[in-house]
């Protein structure tokens, strides 16, 4: 969203960028997540993701090139020069008009996905059966518009700039780490980005094991605040989302019983203690931090944690969702200017013509990255009115 | 709505914009900053407030006038040509500005009373205590007595990172004095801010006690000679004593009081008081509703110092972007008043939620302020208002843009829905393309601009359904465009039950543009109403 957020900017005074990414689709992790709104908005942001990238297909000073990644940058002068390695797999999202002849064609199921917005399809590469030695084309073959691209090997692109925009993200932190939470080990363990995509696909089982989901549990700070894991940093969105998603669940289930696991709960919207007690009349907030989930019965998951009056108690639940925190960025190793700060996010060395925005620089929420991104946006434009 | 009569409206543009001035209302940290960025620019700033001990280097950078003893009496106009009128100790001053910047300090509330404490010599406000800190700290002079100091922070429940990254700073200074001992007593520890979390170990690994209380906080005695603590420990059931050598006592951190001029000026930020910028993820910097009013730090609700830091680019930025445009004209669809049939009842100046219509001898909207919501067009009740988009960049001459709000009337199509072009017309994009066919699809630059009128001609022209699509209350771009139409929908709803019909053909749909299943919702069901065989399954989004 950073990345969306500072070209736009960049586009809106004139000057051109190419927006490099990774995914097969823009937008990141933020496009994944759902419209918390009940019957009013939330304040979450989600919907700017789209906004912001159906604007970006309007915009003729924004190229993308998508499931790429930079092999080498060189700076020469005031220019940057990068080695961009393209998949050889690919569906061309400009010429894509999400027909979805090449998603019904494709023999092999999970070969073929489609992106959170629009549904245009990408393919993926270690399933798809013409990378397994296989003849296939069919999804080339059907596709009316040539959109699929089957090349033998990656192509290669050189891309010059005068400034360099890191806005790789963050991480989702990985619940595996946590052992004694359950978290692959028990069903009905989920983390919150799971449940998000599970929502906003419409894929969500509210009756798993032939009952209703009465109770749900939201365990805060998984992977955040933790020094025993080395991250002494909070994730600073899990607050705000842990509450959202809470209230939206009511909404869609009105007598659904919520409790939601914390440490302290942080600040996440002006006149926030308004907010607080807002959440306060739909949601058990408790303040422990489960130590222990284990299978209960009917396929519920019971959680071991310390409750106010000073004793250990099992409770039980049908559905645990973890608030996973923000880990910090893959390396790329072709940046190597950039360095990290003690909570292993990125920062800029010593080059005034790189820039880092969004949560690669440390965790955020969307429009708290919408924030910093346009306001960074500003030092870049003022670095290219330098540099002429 | 708009009747085509006013096709080729001309319009008198006789107002003259200055867009090199900013009216910066400073005293903020940032402030300095901010104006030295806007002098490379190469803007000039009426500056109000005092600069302190930087305004003999500023005032060398540019073309700056410092008022620093001024009050804002009051403000009107619009980008470009914002009359102010500022009182100072020599009679009331009037200005021109084409910005307005309010960078104002937070306004700073002690918590005395909220604990049941009383000022005393051991008894201390944050601010004034980390003040002191830094001034001796400076003169190397220690107070060598202090042993125990305990810090209250937001143990009524309300605290930001703000003043935590205050307390932290105090005790940092503090245990530089290795005899001291600190304790902070709080309910919850705020670190949502990059670094806070690394900093509070810190102080805590350099023995730093720090008790977190939920409920039963701690109860203080307070004599003339001393203060004592008291407090029970849940995990260890016990209770205990404290009597530090001082009691420093947190602070509410508000937004500026002083701004009553500027909220005057935007009276839809009326409903986001006390701060300036619309409570919505469509503001979530220094915008405010008005184009050219930007609200900066405390002023937007933004406590942290870091983050204030970057209001400064953000600013800069906005200003720049504005400029480029007015230069080129382009700000797209606008407002238009045919003035002849404007009866000046004003209606339109006090529904526009970006406060862009003034009025002389009939109402004009201003070009430039005017963001094209087309609330005031839906609104007007002598149909004298229009979108339109200038016809050239030199000339005054509009070319009336009916936004396809006028219907056709045998359209096969059996639903006619009107589309927020921020929200709603996102949304359905992502419909299937069998759901898409049955609807006539009308993009409108914000639902409140869809008038009762519009909405009954759809259903004269043999619309099967009606759905008006804005987004959800709290994310309208245009402040409360979205509640104004699902009012008008359940004007006219009233009205067809009145009139004997039924009422369930209209529907207001809140969506958003990453969620199209209300949207889906409510075209199936229209369409089950009006008998048309639609099965369900062909319905959801296009491949799955």
């Amino acid at each position: 969203m950073a990345g969306l957020t500072c070209a736009h900017e960049l586009a809106d005074r004139g000057y051109g960028s190419v927006l490099i990414d990774k995914a097969p689709f823009l937008g990141g992790h933020a496009v994944k997540l759902v419209c918390k709104a009940t019957s009013v908005c939330q304040n979450c942001g989600a919907c700017l993701v789209a906004e912001a990238i159906r604007e970006t297909q309007k915009l003729n000073l924004i190229n993308k090139i998508l499931s790429a990644r930079i092999e080498r940058l060189l700076k020469d002068g005031s220019y940057f020069e990068a080695l961009v390695v393209q998949e050889p797999l690919r569906i061309l999202p400009d010429q894509c008009n999400a027909c979805g002849q090449c998603f019904r064609v494709c023999p092999v199921p999970g070969a073929i996905c489609l992106s959170p917005l629009i549904c245009t399809p990408y393919i993926i590469r270690d399933v798809c059966s013409r990378h397994l030695g296989n003849a296939c084309s069919a999804c080339a073959d059907v596709c009316p518009r040539s959109a699929v691209q089957l090349s033998a090997s990656e192509s290669e692109l050189l891309v010059k700039s005068q400034a360099v925009v890191i806005a790789t993200g963050f991480t989702p932190f990985n619940p595996a780490q946590k052992p004694r939470l359950g978290y692959g080990r028990i069903t009905g363990v989920l983390t919150a980005l799971e449940l998000e995509e599970l929502l906003r696909n419409e894929q969500f089982d509210w009756t798993p094991n032939g009952h209703p989901i009465t109770r749900v549990a939201f365990i805060q700070c998984v992977g955040s605040r933790d020094s025993h894991l080395g991250r002494n940093y909070c994730s600073q969105v899990c607050c705000a989302y842990a509450l959202r998603m809470a209230r939206l669940l009511r909404a869609k289930q009105p007598g659904l019983d919520i409790t939601v696991f914390y440490m302290d709960i942080q600040n996440f919207e002006r006149d926030f203690e308004a907010r607080l007690r807002e959440a306060e009349n739909e949601v058990n907030l408790c303040r422990a931090i489960p130590s222990e989930a284990r299978p209960g019965i009917e396929g519920r998951v019971e959680l071991l944690y310390h409750n106010n009056l000073g004793s250990n108690v099992w409770d039980s639940f049908d559905l645990v969702v973890l608030s996973i925190g923000m880990s910090p960025p893959d390396s790329i190793p072709a940046l190597d200017f950039v360095v990290r700060n003690a909570d292993g996010f990125f920062e800029v060395a010593e080059d005034d013509s790189v820039f880092v925005v969004g949560a690669s620089g440390g965790p955020k929420s969307i429009t708290e990255s919408i924030r910093q991104a346009a306001a960074a946006a500003e030092r870049v434009a003022f670095h290219l009115e330098r540099v002429g | 709505m708009s009747p085509q009569s006013l096709t080729g409206i001309k319009t008198d543009d006789t107002i003259s914009k200055d867009l090199s001035t900013v009216l910066v209302l400073g005293g903020d940290a940032c402030s300095v900053q901010l104006v030295e960025r806007l002098c490379e620019e190469g803007l000039s700033i009426i500056y109000l407030g005092d600069m302190g001990p930087n305004a003999t280097r500023v005032k060398q950078m540019g073309k700056i006038q410092l008022i620093p003893d001024g009050f804002l009496k009051w403000i009107t106009g619009v980008i470009g040509a914002f009359n102010v009128s500022i009182q100072t100790r020599n009679g009331v001053q009037g200005l021109k500005a084409g910005f307005v910047v309010v960078a104002q300090p937070p306004t700073i509330l002690p918590k005395f009373e909220n604990y049941g404490v009383k000022p005393a010599n051991n008894v201390l406000s944050l601010s004034p205590f980390f003040d002191d800190l830094q001034r001796e700290e400076r003169h190397s002079k220690r107070k060598a007595d202090w042993r125990h100091i305990a810090f209250f922070v937001g143990l009524d429940g309300a605290a930001d990172t703000g003043t935590f990254s205050k307390v932290f700073d105090c005790i940092d200074i503090l245990i530089a004095q290795e005899q001291v001992q600190c304790y902070v007593f709080t309910r919850h520890l705020k670190v949502a801010e990059n670094g806070l979390e690394a900093r509070y170990r810190r102080i805590r690994e350099a023995g730093t006690l720090v008790f977190v209380f939920e409920h039963d906080c701690p109860v203080v005695e307070q004599t003339i000679e001393s203060v004592k603590i008291v407090f029970s420990d849940s995990q260890l059931s016990s209770e205990f004593e404290l009597t530090p050598d001082v009691l420093v006592i947190d602070e509410k951190l508000r937004p500026p009081t002083n701004v009553d001029a500027v909220r005057a000026l935007i009276p839809s930020s009326l409903s986001s008081k006390p701060y300036l910028t619309v409570a919505s993820p469509r503001y979530p910097g220094v915008s405010t509703a008005k184009v050219g009013v930007f609200a900066v730090g405390a002023a937007r609700g933004e406590f942290y110092r870091p983050k204030i830091a970057d209001d400064v680019n953000s600013v800069v930025g906005s200003i720049k972007k504005i400029v480029a445009l007015q230069e080129a004209k382009g700000r797209g669809v606008v407002a238009v008043v045919e003035p002849a049939t404007c009866t000046l009842c004003l209606t339109c100046v006090r529904v526009c939620p970006h406060a862009a219509i003034e009025f002389g001898v009939s109402a004009r909207v201003d070009s430039d302020a005017c963001l094209g919501c087309g609330i005031c067009a839906a609104e007007c009740p002598m149909q004298s208002i229009a979108l339109g988009q200038r016809k050239t960049a030199s000339e005054n001459s509009y070319v009336i843009d009916q936004h396809g709000l006028q219907v056709a009337a045998h359209d096969d199509r059996k639903i006619v829905a009107f589309l927020c072009e921020h929200s709603a017309a996102n949304a359905f994009c992502e419909l299937s393309s069998c759901l898409k066919a049955m609807v006539n699809p009308i993009v409108v630059p914000c639902a409140g601009a869809v008038g009762e009128v519009d909405i009954i001609q759809t259903l004269l022209n043999g619309a099967q359904g009606t759905i008006v699509a804005g987004c959800f209350r709290g994310n309208c771009a245009s402040v409360y465009g979205t509640n104004r139409a699902a009012h008008r929908v359940s004007l006219v709803q009233e009205a067809l039950v009145d009139a004997g019909l039924t009422a369930d053909r209209l529907v207001f749909v809140p969506s958003a543009s990453n969620a199209s299943h209300s949207l889906a919702l409510a075209i199936e069901q229209l369409l089950e109403m009006s008998g048309c065989q639609h099965s369900r399954e062909t319905s959801s989004t296009s491949l799955s």
